[in-house]
């Protein structure tokens, strides 16, 4: 199974959000629809503090959430830029990383993917053992992550694995072992997969595609069953 | 307005009729449901929850005891019967849907005030 037929699977999703507030409230639909999400809104007098948001999935309520929380969310979709910073733990956050999760997004920037991924090895540092496989289109993309990956080696018992076009030649780093990609299977992909040694409540996944008029399409997930199937997918590509 | 501009299509309301409407909207889920139907008419059952859920969470006002399914509760079997009794809305409880009520001028005024006030002032 390739990336693209996996994220095929995630293209009926059923995520809906209806925006409940005045009129200045439009905007943030526009740019879930962008995603791909499928998004309304409802005219509700009730100033642009109070205006907020019911998330259904699959037609059952989800959550609701303060629209302030959902516009901050989509400048930055997850938290935990420093490698000490606690686990996200604001409770609109939570719900919408949960809701989305799964969810196909059609428009990810290369900023959202770059802050998801941090959370995501934030999480393998914590974890701090496990297998760690890495995508990064190509290998002299992983100059720029040189720093992180080396602490993440230095201070865990971490096994990472980077996978790249072959466009640099890479050091030897201690606990990271480099797949230059000979074919074209993973090029298109920015993709990160943790199994957490095993521990099902800390996996994690993000697949994104790059597509042809520019931001990426993807998903994350903590579905522990389908980071078991991205982990194998990646694993098999170099077999 | 002067005093020779008195509303004269707009009738005073009789003390009963007044204290039955302050009785209706008495509780705050009852005013976002007459605030929400005043923009949109009519709403399901289900609709309305959302709005009453994520209002009242969007105000600060939800503890974590309050869930969906309670709230969708209280609506069915308090707030909108006694919003029908008091005629602001029509409430058809085998398709659970909620409709305003065709009010007169001088009614529409008072809950309009009402609902203004706390928009304005109520956080």
């Amino acid at each position: 199974m390739t990336v693209s037929t996996l994220l095929r699977r995630f293209e009926s999703a059923e995520v809906a959000m209806t925006v409940y507030g005045p009129s200045e409230a439009t905007a943030v639909v526009e740019r879930l629809a962008n995603q791909g999400i499928d998004a309304t809104w409802r005219k509700l007098p009730t100033g642009e503090q109070d205006a907020f948001v019911v998330v259904r999935r699959d037609g059952v309520f989800a959550g609701t959430i303060p629209l302030t929380a959902l516009q901050a969310f989509l400048c930055k979709p997850t938290v935990g830029s420093t490698d000490s910073g606690p686990p996200d733990s604001d409770p609109s956050r939570q719900l919408l990383s949960s809701a989305l999760a799964n969810t196909l997004l059609s428009s990810l920037t290369p900023a959202q993917l770059l802050a998801t991924s941090h959370e995501f090895e934030d999480r393998a540092y914590r974890v701090g053992e496990g297998t760690l496989r890495v995508s990064f289109q190509s290998l002299s993309i992983f100059r720029s992550q040189r720093n992180r990956y080396e602490t993440l080696a230095r201070d865990t018992a971490l096994d990472i694995h980077v996978y790249g076009r072959a466009d640099w030649e890479p050091p030897t780093i201690s606990g990271i072992t480099f797949h230059p990609l000979t074919d074209e299977a993973l090029e298109q992909v920015w993709l990160l997969a943790f199994d957490a040694a095993g521990d099902d409540q800390n996996k994690c996944a993000l697949v994104a595609e790059e597509t042809e008029d520019g931001p990426f399409r993807g998903l994350w997930t903590y579905n522990p069953r389908l980071v078991d199937e991205i982990m194998a997918t990646v694993a098999a590509v170099d077999e | 307005m002067n005093q020779y501009e008195q509303p004269a299509e707009t009738p005073e309301l009789s003390s009963e009729r007044l204290d039955t409407l302050l009785r209706a909207l008495a509780a705050e889920p009852r005013r976002m449901i007459y605030t929400y139907l005043a923009e949109h008419d009519s709403a399901t059952l289900t609709d309305l929850t959302d709005v009453v859920e994520g209002w009242t969470r969007a105000r600060g006002r939800a503890t974590d005891a309050d869930n969906w399914d309670d709230t969708r509760t209280a609506l069915h079997h308090r707030h909108l019967p006694v919003l029908d009794d008091a005629g602001i809305v029509r409430y058809d409880v085998a398709q659970q849907t909620a409709t305003l009520a065709p009010l007169p001028p001088s009614t529409t005024q008072v809950l309009a005030t009402i609902i203004d006030l706390e928009i304005d002032y109520g956080d």
